[in-house]
């Protein structure tokens, strides 16, 4: 009889990977078919970035900087989507720019996405876009002199001064929050190096879930908040719900995702479970012995 | 100058001036042992051994360190007659892993055993690379993993797959984020300093022990800041608790050059 | 002599960049020179870095028509390799579909380039990153087992991580009194990212960081033997 437990205890213990995977694969993909979601709360990382662009004047304007490829875009792009949401609906025109050469494709699709909805939003007036300039942080450095300094013009060839959402930026002092949602370097780190340690401006970030604690050592000091992966863009837009707006919940994307991400890690948790009652019951069984 | 600079070359001359002073002395530290022990298995069991450098370019330090690696890796191959294969994500560091190599191999007395196309070049782009080494260590089925350098979010995609096929796996990464990761799937990790440490321990050189000196200075500059500056704020609040704001104050305007 | 004049280009350049650190931004003078000089640096970096590709890419060929031409084991592979290449590089040098001449932009989204961008490599990158779901789970399995103190640690601190980033957590154990409210997983996760974790990672930054001083003060410094070719 023991016999029969050790064996069936080392055959948990040694479960085959893909057997792991292909539980994982299923589970996902029912969550998926099925729209499995959970509503989430705003945490207290991501509550001063939500309370910050509330009491910010309406018209002072907001930088997002998109540092992701497609390759981080499911985490990171429901992020700039919630604070795109956010910031037109409280009035703040938006400037979006990328250190990522794939930052420029990132911002066109996340913008074609969330203005379609708005049909009063106008491109110069509500929100612009720079478009991907090289350089990482030397743009940083160059922009917190001068703006026109950098960018002569926009990501469609329109002269800056053109644009009346710039008449009143100069610099990066002129903008009431900078955001960077980043998804490797150059991105949030660099922002806070060389724009919120050496300005007194207030900066946030996003980042995928397995970067968040190489940024949190700079929470609260050198950023307001941070967005801890599609939790964080989840937990943003319950803030959103929950708010004075009336915004459809079916706009908003992180909490639909949640839901598989939410699905895997119960699975893992069984996993884990099952692997370490058959660690413990093969150690007490051969113990008996 | 502002302090933060100030800072910052105080500590760039202790280190070096523990790095030069301490330039003669003997080394009191060994190699790590797993290292060929791991090579001394691929022998055993006949099978290759793979070495990557990270996905960064030479000018990256934790590349420069992992192709020091590189070095003690290749001697150990060549005495043992392992065949070590080198992918590499950056052609610069195709031709100095190619240097480090034959320079290894001949002072091993076994040139012969070296050849160039054992390090190659596929792509600058870290996921083309991983798909590229993941499917080359999958067929070549290797007995040992080194995994050296500055690592992003391809390290768990390598890992796991040496993992699957390797015996032995060992890994090395300053890159704070990616460190559990290695932790995770590798039998063998080097943690942030840990890493370039063991690269100038290997070497045996007496210039390399010399940077660890200087290394532990640096730390013990570290350390005494860090803790000067928690005992006087402690002090601060039990005595002049009137000051600690301003004490807090102006230890933050010292750290970041006053620009805040 | 090689090594020398090496060692030379080498530590003077390092100096210039650490100099330029400690300088004033001033347009003129010392300061301003030192300042440009570290400017073009990286530029220069880029153009050497250009000219090695070509090694890179004639290496990389040469290896797979050798492995084509041969019929070495998996020569199939090497096929998709080179057509793949070639159908790249005319498609981006020959800027189809997108704006032409040198001025073109060859990220253009609507060039061919652009769309084997988009359409290829985009889906293949989120193929290859979403592997990390399953990687990440099979690691757990293995890795967070009560085996020994440090894998017991790891153990609960991801069980307490995984379960607090439920967006039910702070529901789960909503009946606890107020006093033991700090036990909600969702406040516990917290916690132990912002303070053990950050002292942690602030630990791993500041000795990371002298590594990387001590490691290249070993360069400037000419104390290296391996640098330029081994011998010193």
């Amino acid at each position: 009889m023991r016999n029969r437990f050790i064996s069936i205890f080392t055959t948990i213990d040694n479960i085959d990977r893909r057997l792991i995977y292909l539980m994982l694969a299923i589970t996902i993909s029912i969550s998926l078919f099925a729209d499995v979601s959970f509503r989430d709360e705003p945490s207290e990382l991501v509550i001063p970035i939500f309370n910050h662009i509330e009491n910010l004047e309406p018209g002072i304007p907001i930088l997002i900087s998109m540092e992701y490829s497609p390759t981080s875009e499911p985490e990171l792009a429901p992020m700039a989507k919630a604070v795109t949401h956010h910031a037109f609906l409280a009035g703040h025109p938006i400037c979006y720019m990328s250190l990522w050469p794939e930052g420029g494709m990132m911002i066109n699709r996340l913008t074609d996405q969330v203005f379609a909805t708005y049909p009063d939003a106008k491109y110069g007036k509500h929100w612009a876009n720079l478009g991907f300039k090289v350089g990482g942080e030397m743009v940083i450095n160059s922009m917190r002199d001068s703006l026109q300094h950098i960018y002569a013009t926009d990501a469609f060839g329109t002269s800056i001064d053109q644009i009346p959402l710039f008449n009143d930026i100069n610099n990066l002092s002129d903008f009431g929050l900078l955001l960077s949602f980043s998804g490797g370097s150059p991105g949030l780190k660099e922002w806070i190096l060389y724009a919120g340690d050496e300005l007194d401006i207030p900066l946030a970030g996003g980042c995928k879930g397995v970067g968040a604690p190489q940024f949190l050592p700079y929470f609260p000091g050198q950023i307001l908040g941070l967005f801890n992966g599609l939790k964080g863009a989840s937990e943003y837009e319950a803030a959103l719900i929950n708010s004075r707006y009336n915004i459809d919940a079916d706009m908003l994307e992180a909490t639909t995702r949640m839901g598989p991400q939410t699905i895997a890690h119960l699975v893992i948790m069984v996993f884990l479970v099952l692997g370490n009652i058959s660690t413990l019951a093969l150690f007490i069984l051969r113990r008996l012995r | 100058m502002s302090s933060d600079s100030l800072l910052l070359l105080i500590t760039l001359v202790v280190i070096a001036a523990a790095m030069l002073r301490h330039r003669d002395r003997k080394s009191e530290v060994d190699c790590i042992p797993e290292i060929e022990v791991a090579v001394r298995k691929a022998a055993e069991l006949n099978r290759p051994a793979y070495f990557i450098p990270g996905s960064r370019d030479i000018d990256n330090i934790q590349t420069i360190s992992a192709l020091s690696m590189l070095k003690v890796v290749a001697r150990y191959c060549a005495e043992y007659d392992v065949e070590l294969i080198i992918p590499v994500s950056k052609s610069m560091v195709m031709e100095r892993a190619r240097e480090v190599c034959n320079a290894a191999y001949e002072e091993a007395g076994f040139s012969d055993r070296w050849s160039s196309s054992q390090v190659s070049y596929t792509t600058d782009d870290p996921l083309g690379f991983v798909a590229h080494v993941d499917g080359m260590i999958a067929r070549a089925k290797p007995a040992v993993c080194f995994m050296f350098g500055f690592f992003a979010g391809e390290s768990l995609l390598l890992a796991e797959s040496s993992y699957n096929v390797a015996e032995v796996t060992i890994a090395g990464t300053a890159v704070p984020s990616q460190i559990p990761f290695f932790v995770a799937s590798c039998d063998t990790t080097l943690i942030g300093e840990e890493f370039f440490a063991a690269s100038a321990m290997l070497s045996g050189n007496q210039e390399d022990i010399a940077m660890l000196q200087g290394l532990d200075a640096g730390k013990q500059l570290a350390i005494g800041i860090i803790l000067a500056v928690v005992v006087l704020s402690y002090l601060t609040l039990i005595f002049k608790p009137e000051m600690y704001e301003s004490f807090l104050t102006i230890v933050d305007n010292l750290l970041h050059g006053g620009g805040r | 002599m090689k090594r020398n004049l090496a060692q030379v280009v080498l530590s003077t350049v390092a100096l210039l960049i650490v100099l330029s650190a400690f300088l004033p931004d001033t347009d003129g003078g010392f300061s301003g020179i030192v300042k440009s000089a570290d400017s073009y640096f990286p530029i220069w970096f880029s153009i050497i870095a250009v000219f090695a590709f070509v090694l890179g890419a004639s290496s990389l060929i040469g290896s797979h028509v050798r492995k084509i031409k041969d019929r070495e084991t998996d020569w199939q592979y090497s096929v998709v390799t080179v057509l793949s290449f070639a159908i790249v590089l005319i498609v981006g040098l020959a800027k189809l579909g997108g704006a032409s001449g040198l001025e073109g932009d060859v990220s253009d989204p609507a060039s061919v380039l652009g769309r084997i961008f988009s359409s290829v490599l985009s889906p293949l990158h989120a193929t290859l990153f979403s592997l990390l779901a399953f990687y990440m789970a099979s690691a757990a399995f293995r890795s967070f087992r009560i085996r020994s103190l440090e894998t017991t640690v790891l153990l609960v601190s991801a069980s307490i991580i995984i379960i607090g980033r439920l967006p039910f957590a702070s529901k789960l154990f909503s009946f606890l009194p107020d006093a033991l409210q700090w036990l909600r997983p969702d406040k516990l996760s917290l916690w132990m990212l912002l303070v053990p974790n950050t002292a942690g990672q602030r630990a791993v930054l500041i000795t990371v960081s002298l590594g990387v001083i001590a490691v290249a003060l070993k360069y400037i410094l000419g104390m290296s033997r391996d640098m330029f070719g081994g011998q010193k």
